[in-house]
Parts: C-alpha cells; sequence; structure tokens
C-alpha cells in the first residue's frame, strides 16, 4: 500500500488517493490521428511517471506525483494549485 | 530426545495436558507445542506428502520443513501451523497433519483484530542486533516498535552460552527486554511475524494472542491481531537461518538442524539419549558442547574439515568428546521411523554410531525474505556461500546477522550502528551508547559441503526438500529434462513450493543445480520467496471487516419508513435501497406490476435521497457547467432546469442529471447515485488543473437534502395538500420548473417538476434529518388516491418503458451521446469536454453500437440482462450484433420489453435478431426505445387535475 | 470508560473563500485572528471552524440556530470570493471520550493520532472503515470529534462500538516466561 503526502494534509494511505492517470498536455490544435494518441497512447514506462492523484477522503485536492513505476518510490508530489492563492499547507 | 530433570526456561511447576492425534500428554508452561510434543516422546509427527516416509521436528523456528500440525480450537481449526510457534497452552489439541491441512465448512466464530500503528522505527527481530538497536533508538526518544515472531525474545541468545556485560545472554535480554518496556512509545511485540513488509515504511504483521493461551485465559482477547504498522524507518535484524546438509535417508525424525538442538535443549532441556553432530561450521560444536554440559551422551562430531572447529573443537575434545573427520552418509531406523544409526564415512572407512539424534550443520545464511521480496540487492558472499542483502531498499536499515555479521560483538554493534543511521536520517538527536562486552571465541571459515553423495548411488532417498519429497535424483531429472534456471527446476522438482517455501531447502537445490549444470553457485542464485512469511488465515486479514463491517451500507434518513412497510432491499452500490413493497400473499411480480400501475394510473412515491446532489456556485458558476456539459446551460432561466449529460475526453458518457438554476451564479446539480462522488472528482480536476482562476465553488450535498418524488397522474393532487402555499397548476409550475416553499409544514423546501417515468412528478427535497417527517406525510396526504411507495424494480420498468438510460447499465466506456440517442442534446455551438473527440471519424462511423429498443415475440419471456444478439443461429463462433442492456416484464403494456446497444441499431428498426440463451433462442424485434406514451402527454397530468 | 455519543450541532455551514483579504474579512466577521491553517480548527465566535480544505472551512454551530448567520458570513466573504452553503443535516457528530479514545481508533483508523502528531487544535478528514470522517481532536487528554455522513452513521457506529465492547488492545503479559 502507498503512502502519499499530501501537500496539504501529509503522509495518507493509498485508500484516501484516487488514482488520475498520467498527466497529458492538451494540443490546442490536433489532428485526428493526434488526439487519438492523446486519447489512448499512455508511454506507461518502467521508471519515472508523472500521475495525478486526488486526495478524495481528505481535502479533495488533486496533485501532481512523480512515481517510480519500479520502486514505487515517489520522487515528488506538488499541489496543482499553487498553496500561496489557497492558504499555506501544514 | 528425552526431557533432563533440570534446567531450560520451562515453568515445571506447571504442567499443562495437550491432546495431539486424541492423545494425552503433558508438557510445561514455556514449551512450545514442538518441544512439548518431543518432551512426551513425540517423535513421529506424520508421513510425508508422496513418499509417506515418517517425519518429526527439524528445526526450532522459520527453517521448519515438517513441523506442522492441524490446530483444533473451539471456533475453528487452524491449517499448517508450526508447532515451533505455538505456545503449549492447557487443553491444546492437535492433529498430525504436516503437509497438507484442512479447512472447514463452517462460519469460523473467532475474533480477529486489526489495528493500524505507527512509529518512527520499527525493529524487526529481538536477537541481539534488534535488541541494541532498539535500546539505541529509544535511548533517543524514538517512537519504536520491535516485532519478534518467537514467543520469547532473545534471538540466538536463548541458545547459546554467551556472557553479555558480565551476564548471561538470557539475562541480558530480561533486562534489555524490561528497559525497553518500560520506555515511553515503545511497543513490544512477540509471537508475531512480519508477514511482508510493503511500500513506504507498510508492515503487516500478524500476532497470535488468544492462540497462545488457555481457552479459559482468552476472555475477550481477539484470537489473532494483524497490526499495520507505518514505520518510517525499518530495521531488519532478523537473523540467520541454518541450512541443513543432504545424505542418503537424511529425513528421519531425529535428526535436526545443531541450532534447533541447541535451542531445545537452553530453553526446554530436551537431549538426546546418544548424540551425534554432523558439522561443516565452527558453530556445530557449540551443540556437543552443550549436550555435554547437560550430561547428554555426545557419540561424536564429524567434520568434513581436516582443521576444521577452531577453538570450539578443542573445547569439545577437552570434554572427551570424539572428534571424527569425516562425513555422514547415511542413517538407520527404528521400528517406529526414528533415527537409530549414522553412518559414518571416514578415510579409514565406514563406522555406524547408535544415536536418537543427529544435529546437523551446512552454515548459515540470511533470513533476508522482507528485503528480497521488494527486490533488494543482495551480493554474494563467499563465507556464507549465500546470497547476502546489500544495498538497503529506501527506509530500510539492515543489522545483524541478516546482513551477514558473523560474531555477537559484531551483531550488537550493527545493531547499534543502525539505529544510529535511521535516528540520523529522522533527524532525532543521538544519546551515546556503549556496546556491552562480549566474550566469545572465534570461528574459522566453514567448509563448503552441500550434500554427501548415496554411498550405493541411489539418489532417491537424498532428500533436498522435506517438505516436498524431492530429491537429489528429482533435481537430476529436472536438469536432464532441460530444465537450467533455477525457477524451471523449482517448477519441476516443486522445491521451495511448500508452505515454509523450502527455506532450509533453496541454497542446497541451487548448489546442486550448479554442480548439475556445470556453473557457478551464485551464477544459478536461488528462486524467489514471496509473502506472507508463514501460512496466514484470510479471516486474520479481514479481521474486524467482516459482516456488518465489511462494507459500508448507507441508508437514507427515510429508511426506517421503508422498514416499518417491510420493503424488500437491495444494495446499489454502498447504499441499500428497496427493491419494491411486497404485500402479504403476492408475488414478485405481482408487487412490480401493482407498483407499476400505481405510478401510471394513479400516484406512486418514493425516496430518491440517494440522488447525488453538487451545490455549484460563484460568479464563473455558468460558464463552468458549459465546459462540462454537452448542452446549453446559460439558456437555463432561473428557476428552471435542464435534463444534461456530461462527457469524457474521448467523448463518451460520464453521467446524466439535471442542472437546476437556483439563482443566477448558483445551480443544484444531481448526479446518478453510483456516480456522485466521480462527478465531483471530475468537477474538482478540471477546475484545480485546467481554470484555477475561475471563480466556482464545488460542494456535494447529496446528504444534505432527503428527496422523495411523488409520480403519477394524481401527483398533482397530492402535492395542493402538501403544499397548499406552492401553486402547482400547469402553468403556473411548467415542466422542470423549481420551487422553494413550505412542503408538509417544513419552510424553505424545494420542489423541482422532474421525471423518470414520463408521468407527472415532483421531486421534494427537504433536509436529510427530516425525511421520514415528509414521508409521512406524504403517504398521509396521497392516502385517498392510495399513494403506493415503489422500489428500484419498479422504476426499472417504469423508467424502461419510457427508453430512458441508465449510464453504465445502457451506455458501455465507448458509447457517446449520440449512441445513446441523446444527440439532440449536445451543442453545435459551444465547446465543452469531449466535443474535439466526438469529431473523430471512429465516433461517427454508422456502425457503432446504438441504443434501441427492443421486444421479444413471445410477450411473456424476459431476457436476462446482458444475452448477445445475432443475425442468425447456428454454430459457434456467431457474429454478434449487439446486447441486451435493459429488461423488464411491463404490466402497463403487458409484455416483455427492453433496452439493447446494437451495431448500426438505429437504422435496424422493425429488424428480427435472436438472443440464443441457456434454455433455447429467442426471437427479439428491435423498435423505438419509447415504448409508452411516445407523445410525452402524460408528463403533465391529466387534463382534468389541472387547476 | 469510553463512551460514545451523538452530540446535536444546531448548525453546519461549509464556508467556500479564497483569497487573502477575503480570509481576513471571514475571521474577522467570526472574530479569530486568522482562519485555520490546514488540518487545524480552532474556536470561533459561531463555533468550532475547521480546515476542510484550501478554500474550504467547516463552521459547526453547536448552539441555537442563527438564521442570520449564513447570510451575514456570505457577505463578509463577498459575492466574488467564495460562498456560504448550508449543510447542517450533512454530517452528525459522534463524540469519543474519555482514556482509550485513541486506541479506539486504531481499530479502524489509520491516522497517526499520537499526541505529538494529533495535538488539540487538529483536525483531519480521514477513513473510518471505507467510510469518510473529519476527525476533530477535543480539548482533554484523549477525546475526539467524529463528524460522520449520516448515511454511513451506523456502519461507523459499529465499527467504534466494536472496538468499545471488545477492548481487545488490553494484550496479555508479554511473553509466556
Amino acid at each position: 500500500m502507498l503512502q502519499i503526502t499530501c501537500p496539504w494534509c501529509g503522509p495518507r494511505d493509498e485508500p484516501e488517493f484516487h488514482y488520475g492517470g498520467e498527466g497529458m498536455p492538451l494540443p490546442p490544435d490536433s489532428t485526428d490521428a493526434e488526439w487519438a494518441a492523446v486519447l489512448y497512447q499512455r508511454p506507461n514506462p518502467a521508471g519515472r511517471t508523472n500521475e495525478r492523484w486526488v486526495h478524495w477522503a481528505g481535502c479533495r485536492q488533486w496533485m501532481h506525483v512523480v512515481r517510480d513505476t519500479l520502486t514505487h518510490d515517489i520522487h515528488e508530489v506538488r499541489p496543482v494549485r499553487q498553496p500561496d492563492d489557497f492558504g499555506s499547507p501544514a | 530426545m528425552k526431557r533432563l530433570e533440570s534446567g531450560g526456561s520451562i515453568r515445571r511447576d506447571e504442567e499443562l495436558s495437550f491432546w495431539y492425534d486424541g492423545k494425552r500428554y503433558t508438557g510445561f508452561a514455556g514449551d512450545t507445542l514442538a518441544s512439548a510434543l518431543l518432551g512426551a516422546g513425540v517423535h513421529v509427527l506424520g508421513s510425508s506428502v508422496s513418499l509417506g516416509r515418517p517425519r518429526g521436528i527439524m528445526a526450532a523456528r522459520l527453517e521448519e520443513a515438517t513441523g506442522f500440525v492441524q490446530l483444533v480450537t473451539p471456533d475453528a481449526t487452524e491449517p499448517l501451523v508450526r508447532a515451533s510457534a505455538v505456545a503449549l497452552y492447557e487443553g491444546l489439541v492437535a492433529e498430525s497433519r504436516i503437509v497438507r491441512g484442512y479447512v472447514e465448512e463452517r462460519e469460523d466464530s473467532a475474533r480477529f483484530d486489526k489495528r493500524y500503528a505507527h512509529c518512527d522505527i520499527c525493529v524487526i527481530g529481538a536477537g541481539p542486533a534488534g535488541l541494541m538497536a532498539a535500546r539505541v533508538a529509544v535511548a533517543a526518544g524514538a517512537r519504536v516498535v520491535v516485532v519478534e515472531a518467537d514467543p520469547a525474545p532473545g534471538g540466538a541468545l536463548l541458545r547459546d552460552d554467551v556472557t553479555i556485560a558480565g551476564t548471561t545472554g538470557a539475562a541480558w535480554v530480561h533486562s534489555t527486554w524490561e528497559a525497553l518496556g518500560s520506555a515511553d512509545d515503545c511497543r513490544l511485540l512477540t509471537d508475531a511475524t512480519v508477514m511482508t513488509s510493503l511500500d513506504h515504511g507498510g508492515l503487516m504483521v500478524l500476532q497470535r494472542i488468544g492462540r497462545q493461551l488457555a481457552v479459559r485465559e482468552r476472555g475477550g482477547l481477539p484470537e489473532m491481531r494483524l497490526w499495520q504498522i507505518r514505520a518510517r524507518r525499518t530495521i531488519l535484524a532478523t537473523g540467520m537461518l541454518e541450512r541443513p546438509i543432504v545424505f542418503q535417508d537424511n529425513d528421519r525424525p531425529g535428526i535436526m538442524l545443531a541450532s534447533a538442538a541447541r535451542e531445545y535443549l537452553a530453553r526446554y532441556a530436551l537431549a538426546p539419549e546418544a548424540g551425534v553432530v554432523f558439522t561443516s561450521t565452527d558453530d556445530g560444536y557449540r551443540t556437543a558442547l552443550a549436550w555435554h554440559r547437560a550430561g547428554a551422551r555426545v557419540a561424536a562430531v564429524v567434520d568434513p574439515r581436516h582443521q576444521g572447529g577452531g577453538a570450539l573443537r578443542d573445547a569439545v575434545r577437552a570434554c572427551g568428546v570424539r572428534c571424527i573427520t569425516g562425513v555422514v552418509e547415511g542413517s538407520g531406523a527404528d521400528a517406529e521411523g526414528r533415527l537409530a544409526t549414522v553412518r559414518v564415512h571416514t578415510a579409514r572407512g565406514i563406522e555406524t554410531l547408535r544415536a536418537d539424534v543427529l544435529a546437523v550443520s551446512g552454515g548459515y545464511e540470511p533470513a533476508s525474505l522482507l528485503h528480497t521480496e521488494r527486490k533488494g540487492r543482495t551480493r554474494y558472499d563467499a563465507w556464507w556461500a549465500a546470497a547476502v542483502p546489500d544495498v538497503p531498499l529506501p527506509g530500510e536499515g539492515i543489522a545483524g546477522g541478516v546482513r551477514g555479521v558473523a560474531s555477537l560483538a559484531a551483531c550488537l554493534a550493527d545493531g547499534a550502528r543502525a539505529a544510529v543511521e535511521a535516528l540520523g536520517v529522522l533527524g532525532l538527536a543521538i544519546a551515546p551508547m556503549e556496546t556491552p562486552v562480549v566474550d566469545e571465541v572465534s570461528e574459522s571459515e566453514p567448509a563448503q559441503l552441500w550434500r554427501v553423495p548415496a554411498p550405493d548411488g541411489d539418489e532417491s532417498r537424498s532428500f533436498v526438500d522435506l517438505h516436498r519429497d524431492a530429491t537429489v535424483a528429482g533435481v537430476s531429472r529436472a536438469v536432464n529434462a532441460g530444465a537450467t534456471h533455477i525457477e524451471h527446476i523449482k517448477r519441476y522438482t516443486l522445491i521451495g513450493t511448500g508452505v515454509e517455501q523450502g527455506r532450509a531447502a533453496k541454497t542446497n537445490s541451487g548448489v546442486l543445480a550448479a554442480v548439475l549444470t556445470g556453473r557457478d553457485v551464485s551464477a544459478v542464485g536461488t528462486s524467489g520467496g514471496r509473502p506472507p512469511v508463514e501460512p496466514m488465515l484470510f479471516a486474520a486479514l479481514a479481521g474486524r471487516a467482516s459482516r456488518e463491517r465489511f462494507v459500508p451500507v448507507r441508508t437514507t434518513g427515510i429508511h426506517p419508513s421503508h422498514e416499518a412497510l417491510s420493503a424488500v432491499f437491495e444494495p446499489a452500490g454502498q447504499w441499500l435501497r428497496p427493491s419494491r413493497y411486497p404485500r402479504p400473499g403476492e408475488t414478485v411480480a405481482g408487487t412490480v406490476g401493482r407498483e407499476c400501475r400505481a405510478v401510471r394510473y394513479s400516484v406512486g412515491l418514493m425516496d430518491a435521497s440517494t440522488l447525488g446532489k453538487i451545490d455549484v456556485r460563484g460568479p464563473d458558476a455558468t460558464w463552468f457547467l458549459e465546459q462540462l456539459y454537452v448542452n446549453g446551460i446559460g439558456s437555463i432561466p432561473v428557476g428552471k432546469g435542464r435534463y444534461s449529460a456530461m462527457c469524457r475526453m474521448d467523448g463518451s458518457l460520464l453521467d446524466d442529471g439535471l442542472v437546476l438554476r437556483l439563482e443566477e451564479n448558483r445551480y443544484f446539480v444531481t448526479a446518478s447515485t453510483g456516480h456522485a462522488a466521480a462527478v465531483v472528482d471530475w468537477m474538482e480536476e478540471w477546475l484545480q488543473t485546467e481554470w484555477p482562476e475561475r471563480r466556482v465553488w464545488v460542494t456535494p450535498v447529496t446528504e444534505q437534502f432527503a428527496t422523495v418524488a411523488i409520480v403519477g397522474p394524481r401527483a398533482r393532487e397530492v402535492m395542493t395538500v402538501l403544499a397548499p402555499g406552492i401553486d402547482l397548476s400547469r402553468g403556473a409550475f411548467p415542466f422542470l420548473a423549481i420551487r422553494h416553499g413550505t412542503v408538509a409544514g417544513m419552510e424553505g423546501a424545494m420542489v423541482a417538476r422532474v421525471s423518470f417515468s414520463g408521468e407527472l412528478a415532483f421531486e421534494v427535497s427537504v433536509p436529510w434529518d427530516r425525511g421520514q417527517t415528509l414521508w409521512a406525510a406524504a403517504m398521509s396526504a396521497g392516502s385517498p388516491w392510495r399513494i403506493t411507495p415503489y422500489g428500484l424494480d419498479a422504476l426499472q420498468v417504469l423508467r424502461m418503458e419510457k427508453g430512458y438510460i441508465i449510464i453504465g447499465q445502457d451506455t458501455e466506456a465507448t458509447t457517446t451521446p449520440y449512441d445513446a440517442g441523446l444527440g439532440w442534446m449536445v451543442s453545435k455551438k459551444k465547446a465543452f469536454v469531449g466535443k474535439r473527440s466526438l469529431a473523430r471519424p471512429a465516433m461517427l462511423r454508422p456502425d457503432r453500437a446504438q441504443l434501441v429498443g427492443f421486444v421479444t415475440e413471445d410477450p411473456e419471456v424476459v431476457l436476462p440482462e446482458g444475452a448477445g444478439l445475432v443475425r442468425e443461429v447456428h454454430e459457434p463462433p456467431m457474429v454478434i450484433e449487439g446486447h441486451v442492456s435493459s429488461t423488464a416484464y411491463s404490466a402497463t403494456l403487458g409484455r416483455s420489453l427492453g433496452l439493447a446497444l446494437v451495431r448500426g441499431g438505429r437504422a435496424r428498426l422493425g429488424e428480427r435478431l435472436f438472443a440464443p440463451v441457456e434454455h433455447g433462442v429467442i426471437p427479439v424485434m428491435l423498435v423505438d426505445p419509447v415504448h409508452v406514451d411516445p407523445e410525452g402527454k402524460k408528463r403533465d397530468g391529466w387534463e382534468d387535475t389541472d387547476r | 470508560m469510553i463512551a460514545l455519543s451523538r452530540v446535536p450541532l444546531a448548525m453546519q455551514l461549509a464556508l467556500r473563500v479564497r483569497g487573502h483579504a477575503a480570509r481576513v474579512r471571514l475571521a474577522s466577521a467570526l472574530h479569530i485572528p486568522a482562519m485555520p491553517s490546514p488540518n487545524r480548527w480552532t474556536a470561533s465566535s459561531h463555533g468550532d471552524l475547521l480546515w476542510l480544505g484550501p478554500e474550504e472551512f467547516l463552521l459547526a454551530q453547536p448552539g441555537s440556530d442563527l438564521i442570520a448567520l449564513p447570510t451575514f458570513l456570505a457577505t463578509a466573504i463577498g459575492p466574488s470570493d467564495g460562498a456560504v452553503v448550508d449543510v447542517s443535516s450533512a454530517r452528525v457528530a459522534l463524540d469519543l471520550d474519555e482514556s482509550d479514545a485513541r486506541e479506539v481508533l486504531a481499530s479502524c483508523c489509520a491516522l497517526d493520532l499520537h499526541p505529538s502528531v494529533f495535538a488539540e487544535d487538529h483536525c483531519a478528514q480521514t477513513l473510518i472503515g471505507q467510510a469518510p470522517v473529519v476527525l476533530q481532536r477535543l480539548p482533554g487528554p484523549s477525546s475526539f470529534r467524529i463528524l460522520v455522513r449520516p448515511s454511513p452513521e451506523d456502519y461507523v457506529t459499529r465499527w467504534l462500538q466494536d472496538a468499545i465492547v471488545h477492548p481487545s488492545w488490553r494484550v496479555p503479559p508479554e511473553g509466556v516466561e
């Protein structure tokens, strides 16, 4: 079971979070093929991935998580909204 | 083996009775079941799995391969329990089941507990390194948990004759344990096995509690407890396991590991009548020395090394014990199958020694499963001839024997080092602490002796894995059959596939494979282990999360009213909702038909409180909802609502619901019962990731409001009684309008004219805890029209008759609004999530699965949901044209009907398809999804009821 | 002895607020120096104020129902900087009192509630069993308030009652020596 350090609530167990998939940039203009790739193709690397998780059972905030798919090491957790604008985290 | 008159840590004044295979025996408090059996003269525990050879206790700890029993308790039985892990208690009942246990069909009424614990440092193993690490950590003020699998702490110190800090090992363990126990925030767990080490400092620990006590002493204690520990740092101090040596007939009861023989003596005062030691390490001599000092007869120590043994051999020789340079190459048994003779091969020839116990030491290797199961790195260590944990995993420290540290003094120092390192990472101040002084002898290099060839060449009695009856001959067959990789050999021979994972067999099988395939030992390696470390019960995994605590069962505020009406309930996600309200003697179809007719011809009421409700407000609320819903939002007037749907990025339907505009910048949005949480997540995701500057606030309010739907042509009459202050006339309160007012005496109630049945309907929302009041008032107000509560069964029929879909039932993961017949809803003018995807050619193909209605040719046959639809029936495979998503028997129409997703379906209305089901082939006709009232005349009620 | 009691709360308001200025206005209206930091709560003139999210606070008012309060607070926040949502019925309060409360919670809640970690001004949204709750540490040696949605109240109560009735953390003497 993973433990994810929510930028607002601190370390919490995985059941408090929902996985939001790998983060993907949305190209403003794209051909049908490019758009299909955005929708359906994921790099799924063996190593570091950029993921999004939401602390659904806690503060309901989304966050960026850099996780290693081989080791489960979590290298970074960032809030998607900068804390300065929304009060400061713990 | 026999029990000596004195010695050991057993309490001889407390005799305990126990039963093994129906016979009564006695042991002492402080015994394990294994030592009690040995003390009672029970040496043959059972027969081996395939060869039926007698087997007994061969170890005192995790190395055990054959000493397993079925433990019988009043509440349940537990299979494959290691006899050396069970503390003896009065009245213990066990059965001979050494390789195959059984489970009972009855419910396990035993209580299992689960608890969470947190600490700075979790020390795994209370041997010398672990105890030292814990002492240092506690002295620094860390929150510490120490986990020890054995009933008593101490590890190797419990069996070895050593002096620490001027006292015996046992005394040092006792005083250290006492000191740890009296510290703040130090939790000591014995009888507790770390079953697996999880990510980020997670440890799953199973502790035997009630199962280590006499039944009358258990009281309210749980049988076992599963600890879910989160440790900021772990220190692995699990020590080492001893390896046996393979030779012919090496499986007889009485042949055991030398360390185990010593442990049975030191703790339980068990000694041989006549013992032989066969050792390739200096450590084996300790067993001979201990036996001799306890007064037991030691026939000989057999050592393959010409110069081996060092100071320990000198000490053994000084006692007058014979030391032979040679090997044990076979054994003989008595009538019962117990060891009787040992056949020794020396340079001078063959000698047969009489012995009831043969203590074997083939060297030690780290007990490193908790490191290797997480792909922790190891290195091959030539001294130990084994893989030793190398680089620690994140958060992990490794101390003592499990790291390959040999001497006691070095293990104590290494435990302290590991604690200091962990404390440093945690930023805790470290109190200086001296490592206690130890008096011990240095050891010479072990011989690398794995097996002794069978004197007659018959290797089918030279056992590598005693649990699996796997022999040297079996490994040879595997290699000859082409298996060279150790994992292939494992699967061919089954070595290591027993409940004990072949801990005593792995290295020997790896070495054997290396020899047979002409490779280096380090290149072959050993097969991997996996959690849990020892067998565990599913009931222990579940802990308290069973029965009514298994999953949340959510009920609405009106639930007691449903119960009072004898409703039949069904789970809907986590919710428990009424399916129907049967009357005495009524059939299921009768109930559903009656409830449906009430709604179609008079009035029904339904608890709709589970509907997801979301408050969306802020200056950008309209803009925001425009982005998420496929239809126009800004054009909804204040005080009205709109049926809307939202798509995922790929254009598939996520959910549908009503968007009610309460104020200019304030919306009340509904979501399907099962999708409410996902829709909130979805809204937050877009707001937070894409549009953080937008001023919109989303608040889930599902359980703020109890909602009751009053539905049917007489709904207006009922509402008139309930809400005399609200103008309910068709002109004043049109379809999709919202009104606030007093309903059933409750001020501020919200009434919305929406419908999921096609009938005139008012959905009334009041605060959650007032739901029962509203329900009772509606029942009372509706009694002149025989108002009828209806459940999900009737709702399904009513909505199906109208072709109203349920997202997730009548849609698939790829179904778009166009596929579902909601294309009329999709705005051409604005951007929304999913719009780009809906323009992809694949989304516009005419042969996509589209929603249609169908009727069965035989009006009485109701198809199962999920049935496939084909054009032609022949031998499989058949081309599937689609599948049935919803079916029901419509009492209104007097026939079976349903909804289906069919390839290119909308252009195929009128076509005849077939549903091959279990009991035959059912012909169906594709029709428009709207079966009842296609013109929508009933939505506003009957003309004559209009005021 | 452990007591689990249901505490009536007359009014609960979800306070949504963005920006420093609006937070200051809201704090002033509630007569507190500042809005609470993440996972902290504070007593205000109108009840306990709990941090629920970067833009979300819960005001739990045990006293008499104040009809005018939502409008008063909404005015303080301002129409563009947040909202006040009435959630008075959306959660019920269960108080767990006396010395073993932390042990009871350790049977069903994964959160570290050690006093050095979860002090008297702490609150947290977490899970009891699988049900989401707001956990509020109350003043006193070991007292907690559990704010739970009404629909899983029975489920949460069963978890707590089971731990109270079977106080299994009282383990037997260590070892068997």
